[in-house]
């Protein structure tokens, strides 16, 4: 496993699309957080709460959230190149399996979604103490199932790349399908939150449900099935590669 | 008897209905500088990319080093497949630092410098892959297959894009190479490259195997060697050669005014030069001429 890693961070240290969306969403997440105190939105419906525990990691992760596509295009990219490049050809002739190649993108996107979410943990536990609130665990729970939400997010950003090899497309697709399960959520709910995307969204839902509509799904369901989905993308990603020729 | 390093057995790979390689079966033992012979489109890159395993085979076996063709037999090969492939914002030696790890080299820094030195971009080491030409390309790539002095050799296409020079130079590199006892495979689509550099050919056309064997076998078995010479007076030249037997003219060349004529392998051109002379003949011209292995080569792609 560190060996792979340490491959993919020869080619990442020096991609200026990971060090530019990184910086980006390093500054956007804070600020945008914090921006939202001065909304009129602010005043009327949510109010300090959101900057303490426990509420504050429910609203941070969810605006997190909402940047998953920043970081899922570092994926696509980083994982389009490999084959634009056929880098991803010559890794295999120079001694790789195809099994390496899936498990260190696999490794990539553990990691970046590890850091994506410690960073959000880290912004949440900022705002919880500078607003004078102590109880750090109540709600940490979020974190947790930021971290499957990210990690899933991501391996499907993965999977679209893989699958299409082109990261316009692969942007669209991921956009596409997003905008469908959405879609299909406003005629079908009931259907549509067991879909791979909605699964995963739903794991932060909207801290302020205003239809009062409820999961069939309790978070810890729906938190292992978010899990799956993230394994079969990856295994039908290994499926596709290995009948490939790359 | 020397080691087998590479065993190919009845190897296929169709494209729709189109057979890319179909039933090759060829066996390279160590030491062996085997060169694959063919045009475009013969079926040299697919049959490489299955050995490779970047190709999934519809048929047939191949096994390196009586070992298989598990994934890390590709680790003791070092390769270049069809294009120099390197990450482009990325310099010389950051690229090899990768070729390096995946090979499983921990401390690489000696062996990259050495590298490049050998293939001439030492001097370019800090440059991005991508401000290199065409022909620098190439070179990294095959620095990159001499990375970790790797048992086996593959190269397909080795001079592709290079100049001259670099040519002679990476010839001379493979020549080399080859004389401390490495095994190579270079597929080319130039007879003269193989010629110059292997031991052992093989040659396919539309990815069939027309011819195996030694070097010597395939193309050096002519029964003659061909002069090309020239005098002021071409036709007295011609009426000469045609009174002797021992003589006869493989071509005319028009715009010149030579000839290309067949003489006894051991002729030398100084018995040539005197026996003109003694006909009354002064050549102004007097080359051995090489097409003939050429057109051997073309030869044997029509028979097949």
């Amino acid at each position: 496993m560190t060996r792979l890693l340490g491959i993919e961070w020869l080619k990442l240290k020096k991609l200026n699309t990971l060090k530019v969306i990184l910086i980006v969403y390093a500054v956007i997440l804070p600020l945008i957080f914090y921006i939202l105190s001065l909304t009129e939105a602010y005043n009327m419906l949510i109010d300090n709460h959101i900057y303490q525990f426990p509420d504050v990691y429910h609203y941070v992760t969810y605006i997190s959230s909402f940047f998953n596509l920043l970081i899922g295009v570092i994926i696509v990219v980083f994982t389009c190149n490999e084959i634009k490049y056929k880098t991803q050809r010559q890794n295999l002739i120079d001694g790789l399996s195809k099994k390496d190649l899936i498990l260190s993108k696999f490794y990539v996107v553990a990691v970046l979604s590890v850091v994506i979410t410690l960073y959000t943990f880290i912004i949440a536990l900022v705002f919880g103490f500078a607003n004078g609130s102590t109880d750090i665990f109540n709600g940490i729970r979020y974190i947790g199932y930021y971290q499957i939400s990210t990690f899933g997010y991501f391996i499907f950003a993965f999977f679209l790349s893989n699958l299409l090899k082109n990261p316009a497309l692969s942007i669209v697709f991921y956009l596409l399908s997003t905008f469908l399960e959405g879609m299909t959520g406003l005629f079908a709910k009931e259907y549509s939150q067991f879909f791979p995307l909605s699964t995963l969204s739903n794991l932060i839902p909207m801290p302020v449900l205003p239809d009062g509509f409820e999961y069939a799904m309790t978070e810890g369901q729906t938190a292992s099935l978010g899990l799956f989905y993230a394994l079969v993308f990856m295994f039908v990603s290994y499926y596709i590669l290995s009948k490939r020729d790359v | 008897m020397n080691k087998t390093v590479l065993e190919v057995q009845n190897l296929s790979k169709n494209y729709n209905n189109i057979k890319a390689v179909s039933d090759l079966s060829i066996r390279v033992q160590e030491q062996m500088v085997y060169g694959i012979l063919g045009p475009n489109g013969s079926g040299k890159t697919t049959t490489l990319g299955m050995l490779l395993g970047v190709i999934n085979s519809n048929q047939g076996t191949y096994s390196w080093f009586e070992n298989g063709t598990k994934d890390e037999n590709r680790k003791r090969i070092g390769s270049l497949l069809e294009t120099p492939n390197f990450y482009p914002y990325l310099s010389a030696k950051q690229n090899l630092e990768i070729t390096a790890k995946i090979k499983g080299l921990d401390d690489a820094s000696a062996e990259i410098e050495k590298v490049l030195k050998m293939v001439d971009l030492y001097e370019r080491r800090n440059s991005k892959f991508k401000t290199f030409s065409l022909g620098m390309k190439q070179r990294l790539a095959i620095g990159g297959a001499l990375i970790g002095s790797p048992e086996v050799l593959v190269l397909d296409e080795p001079t592709n894009g290079l100049d001259p020079q670099g040519i002679a130079e990476i010839r001379d590199l493979i020549i080399e190479i080859g004389r401390k006892g490495k095994t190579i495979i270079i597929a080319s689509h130039i007879l003269d490259e193989i010629e110059k550099v292997c031991t052992h050919c093989a040659i396919l056309k539309n990815g069939k195997l027309l011819r195996t064997g030694t070097i010597k076998e395939i193309i050096g078995n002519q029964e003659h060697t061909l002069i090309q010479i020239g005098a002021k007076d071409t036709k007295q030249l011609e009426k000469v050669i045609l009174e002797d037997s021992e003589l006869s003219i493989y071509k005319k060349s028009e715009e010149n005014n030579l000839l290309i004529i067949r003489v006894s392998k051991s002729t030398t051109a100084d018995q040539i030069n005197q026996y003109f002379f003694e006909k009354g003949m002064v050549l102004n011209e007097l080359v051995v001429y090489n097409e003939s292995l050429e057109n051997q080569f073309l030869d044997i792609i029509k028979e097949g």
